[in-house]
């Protein structure tokens, strides 16, 4: 009896159950990318999705022969409105969990403001929030990831590793995350500072096969990054500065270091370890922020010809190293600074280390950044001098 | 088989009727009585002889083709036929017994008894004037030399392995534990064969209830006949309906001695190669007796190898199959992307193309076993064929589930013991079921049952995941990981005073 009964629940379960979450793979339509742009006009939101061809992608090619992924747009007054109204567009079901790259456009950035624009990447459960998010800059979300590339051939994995690699190996753009774009919105003493992408090229060529096929390749470059304040963009970062903020973030790993030897001519250093101490105080009314870098690196190239083997000569490359780092930092600060936004978090580290100073300074935080005194001090040791010491002979 | 046959009902009924007929006075009257009673059979060879003018006469029954005819002309017949009696009728029994050259001789009164002795192969004496029956052991049954294992080979290691004749077989592990302590109990199981079972096992390491529980069961089976020792397995085993093994078989005496000395019990049966072991534990399952022979580090990566292999040839369809159904987030994407492709031009759901990719190689490995030997080639290129290219070329399966398969196959090849393989089959075709339904979750779900399963399991006593469940830390050096023989082979000068018994039971 009680074996009977246990297999007529079992049925039960399996029949009336049935496969609630049972995705057939070929149903569906994988999203390796959105780009997120808004209408003021018409106040609504335009969305895109860039889902994969698996057949373009496979590593034995049963393709045709056509572009690898598909961009297309759909609009909505919500985020999931759009999401919903791409059924229109598309046979298969998307699926979000493979999203590598979200692109924000430069007008949904200045016009309306990120403050509520990740809320459905963070309340779904389905969507990584470890993706790193772009600003479209002076192009269109929609032709940004339009343009087709070729070692990486989906756009938006292309890309993400081109963020990756510059963070990695130069420093100047950092991996920003949805869930650190979110953290800094939400805290008070920072702002969330993004890279932005441009398109060099035609970008009637880039969004075709042909550019797959010809050398004038149109690209997609890294361009600057851009700075928020309360959610809006309100300008951009440019150069080697930029640099700072992965400096003062700890977050830098690699990054070269270019310093005049004499007055024409450079010489380079690569940093391969840099440690950085921040501390910010309030003091008589005025905020006062201390950098305090160490950095360690390698010299890779010398165009000046000097004897290197001299300790002297090591230390004069290191103060003029110094020099040039305590320079990147400090017009970094100073962009920042004239933007009111603290894109840095200094916010956050006087109200981590002095909270009673941080609940008096809160409210105008801002003035008091822009106003701030800056002290940086940096220390660079030269550790290595590659394969050559001797001068050359000429 | 014949168990509940109407001729077993009858033999029952014939031996209760007549259990104790006494011998005849008259050799010839008893040699009538055996010949009627084994209906006159065509192999059953008697021959009389007569001394001192018919004073007295004996009769040599034995059967031919099971007895040594060799043995039984030199050792038997050429000495009753020169014998020279002077004595007496009376003490005639006790002379003979001096004049056979045979090792192991018995003195029978009754029919039943002759009978059986008959028909095992031993050669009966019948004397006139006597109601008593020499019984010669000249048991000689045409038996298979040894021979290296077919299904449990080593690199490294002893290369003899059982036959079926099981005199050969204890034979075999005696000369590997030469030790007084070495006991071998001998029964009979089967109404109609007769078939002889012995349970061997070492004194003082092996436990006594144990050793009783074994003979209990055993004494306790009802059945008609035994032809191999899986029928014996049947009946004695702990849970009828579980997919794991509950008793271990071997054909290897080496393995069978170790699990002697590690305190388990072996039972030989007649006419099989497959040896018995038991109490059983699951972590012995994986332990190959080369495990030992080689170097210990590589000793335990096997094993640990072993219990990926198992883990693989269980789990890899079911997980693959919920990845892709329903956690697809879970899967790399350039992973996820290259499998989409393979799946576009699948008809088929994916759990449907699991089982008819499960299925053929279920059906090939079959075909592989039963078939001639000599189509086994054609029969390879075909499943090749078929199973690799041409049923992804054709559209049928997609390359990735050809790969899932295959790795579930091979790796149950991998499991040192057969009946291990069996139970990762027949839950791997549950968990896929599962897995298609509720994906991972019904999959871990499924694990927990299994896992209660398994804790609830016992042998004999003797808990299955012991030593793991309940956990013994001392016990451990042999299960995961091989430590060194010093560490793990039981040591009985280091133990004196202690309890060497090996295996323990619930306490």
């Amino acid at each position: 009896m009680r074996a009977k009964l246990l297999l007529v629940t079992i049925c039960l379960i399996v029949i009336l159950s049935g496969c609630s979450n049972y995705k057939e793979l070929n149903e569906l339509a994988i999203v390796l990318g959105v780009g997120i742009d808004y209408i003021p006009d018409k106040n609504i939101y335009e969305v895109t999705y860039q889902v994969v061809k698996p057949s373009e992608n496979a590593a034995k090619g049963t393709g045709s022969d056509s572009t690898p992924v598909i961009n297309y747009e759909a609009t909505g007054k919500t985020l999931n409105e759009a999401a919903g109204n791409s059924a229109n567009f598309f046979s298969r079901q998307n699926i979000y969990s493979h999203i590598q790259l979200v692109i924000i456009g430069e007008r949904l950035a200045k016009k309306e403001s990120l403050n509520f624009i990740f809320d459905i990447f963070e309340r779904d459960a389905g969507v990584r929030v470890n993706v790193p998010v772009l600003i479209a800059r002076g192009t269109g979300v929609k032709t940004t990831m339009d343009m087709l590339s070729t070692v990486d051939k989906i756009p938006v994995q292309a890309l993400s590793g081109k963020v990756k690699n510059a963070s990695e190996t130069l420093g100047e753009h950092g991996q920003t995350k949805i869930y650190e774009v979110i953290e800094d919105l939400t805290s008070e003493g920072s702002e969330p500072a993004i890279s932005g992408v441009s398109v060099i090229g035609s970008k009637k060529v880039g969004a075709r096969k042909e550019n797959l096929e010809t050398m004038e390749k149109t690209f997609t470059k890294l361009n600057g990054v851009s700075i928020f304040r309360e959610g809006k963009l309100v300008g951009w970062m440019d150069g080697k500065k930029t640099k700072s903020l992965q400096i003062i973030d700890n977050k830098l790993k690699n990054t070269n270091l270019r310093f005049h030897c004499d007055e024409k001519r450079y010489n380079d250093l690569t940093i391969n370890q840099l440690k950085n101490d921040t501390k910010v105080d309030i003091q008589n009314n005025q905020a006062i922020i201390t950098v305090n870098t160490k950095a360690y690196g390698y010299i890779v190239e010398l165009l000046c010809n000097k004897d290197i083997s001299k300790r002297q000569i090591i230390k004069e490359y290191e103060e003029k190293a110094e020099k040039e780092l305590k320079k990147e930092i400090t017009d970094g600060i100073l962009a920042a600074q004239k933007l009111k936004s603290d894109v840095f978090g200094f916010g956050e580290i006087l109200h981590a280390t002095q909270p009673k100073k941080w609940k008096e300074s809160r409210r105008q935080w801002d003035h008091f950044f822009s106003q701030a005194k800056v002290n940086v001090k940096v220390n660079v040791s030269i550790e290595e001098t590659g394969m050559r010491i001797k001068p050359y002979p000429y | 088989m014949l168990k509940n046959s109407r001729l077993r009902q009858e033999i029952s009924k014939e031996e209760s009727e007549s259990s104790r007929t006494p011998l005849e006075n008259t050799a010839r009257l008893n040699v009538q009585q055996v010949k009627e009673k084994l209906g006159s059979s065509g192999d059953l060879i008697n021959r009389f002889i007569q001394h001192n003018e018919n004073k007295y006469a004996f009769a040599v029954i034995h059967i031919d083709g099971i007895s040594s005819t060799k043995i039984i002309q030199e050792h038997i017949l050429e000495p009753l036929l020169t014998y020279k009696s002077v004595l007496d009728a009376g003490s005639l029994q006790d002379e003979l017994e001096q004049t056979i050259a045979i090792s192991n001789i018995k003195v029978k009164k009754t029919l039943e008894e002759v009978l059986s002795a008959i028909v095992s192969g031993s050669t009966v004496i019948l004397i006139d004037g006597d109601t008593t029956a020499l019984v010669l052991d000249t048991k000689e049954i045409e038996s298979r030399s040894i021979t290296e294992p077919t299904t449990q080979t080593v690199i490294r290691g002893p290369k003899d392995s059982f036959t079926e004749n099981i005199r050969t077989n204890t034979a075999l592990v005696r000369g590997r534990i030469q030790s007084p302590n070495l006991r071998l109990d001998s029964m009979k199981i089967g109404e109609v064969t007769q078939t002889s079972v012995e349970i061997m096992y070492i004194k003082g390491i092996a436990n006594d209830s144990i050793v009783k529980e074994v003979k209990q069961r055993l004494k306790n089976i009802e059945i008609d006949g035994v032809l191999e020792s899986s029928y014996v397995e049947n009946f004695i085993k702990d849970d009828k309906h579980t997919p794991f093994p509950m008793v271990q078989n071997t054909e290897r005496p080496d393995v069978v001695a170790g699990n002697l000395l590690e305190g388990r019990i072996a039972i030989f049966i007649g006419g099989t190669p497959y040896v018995l072991v038991v109490p059983v534990t699951f972590t012995q399952l994986f332990q190959s007796s080369e495990d030992y022979y080689q170097n210990q580090y590589i000793g335990s990566f096997l094993r640990l190898l072993r219990l990926g292999a198992f883990l693989l040839a269980l789990y890899a369809p079911a997980v693959y199959i919920a990845m892709i159904t329903h956690h697809q987030a879970l899967v790399p994407t350039v992973l996820l992307v290259s499998i989409a492709a393979q799946r576009e031009a699948i008809p088929f759901p994916a759990i449907i193309e699991a089982f008819i990719m499960e299925m053929t190689f279920e059906v090939l490995r079959e075909a592989g076993i039963r078939m001639p030997r000599a189509v086994g080639s054609a029969l390879s290129i075909v499943g090749a064929l078929i199973l690799g290219q041409a049923a992804v070329d054709a559209g049928f399966v997609s390359a990735a589930m050809v790969i899932i398969v295959s790795v579930t196959a091979i790796a149950s090849f991998a499991l040192p013991n057969y009946n291990l393989g069996i139970t990762a089959r027949i839950l791997r075709f549950l968990l896929l079921v599962v897995a298609s339904y509720a994906g991972l979750y019904g999959v871990l779900a499924a694990s927990l049952i299994i896992g209660m399963h398994m804790c609830g399991l016992n042998s004999f006593g003797v808990p299955y995941l012991y030593p793991v469940a309940p956990f013994r830390l001392k016990e451990q050096k042999d299960v995961l990981f091989r430590f060194s023989i010093e560490n793990i082979v039981n040591q009985p000068s280091k133990a004196k005073g202690k309890k060497n018994i090996r295996m323990r039971i619930k306490e």
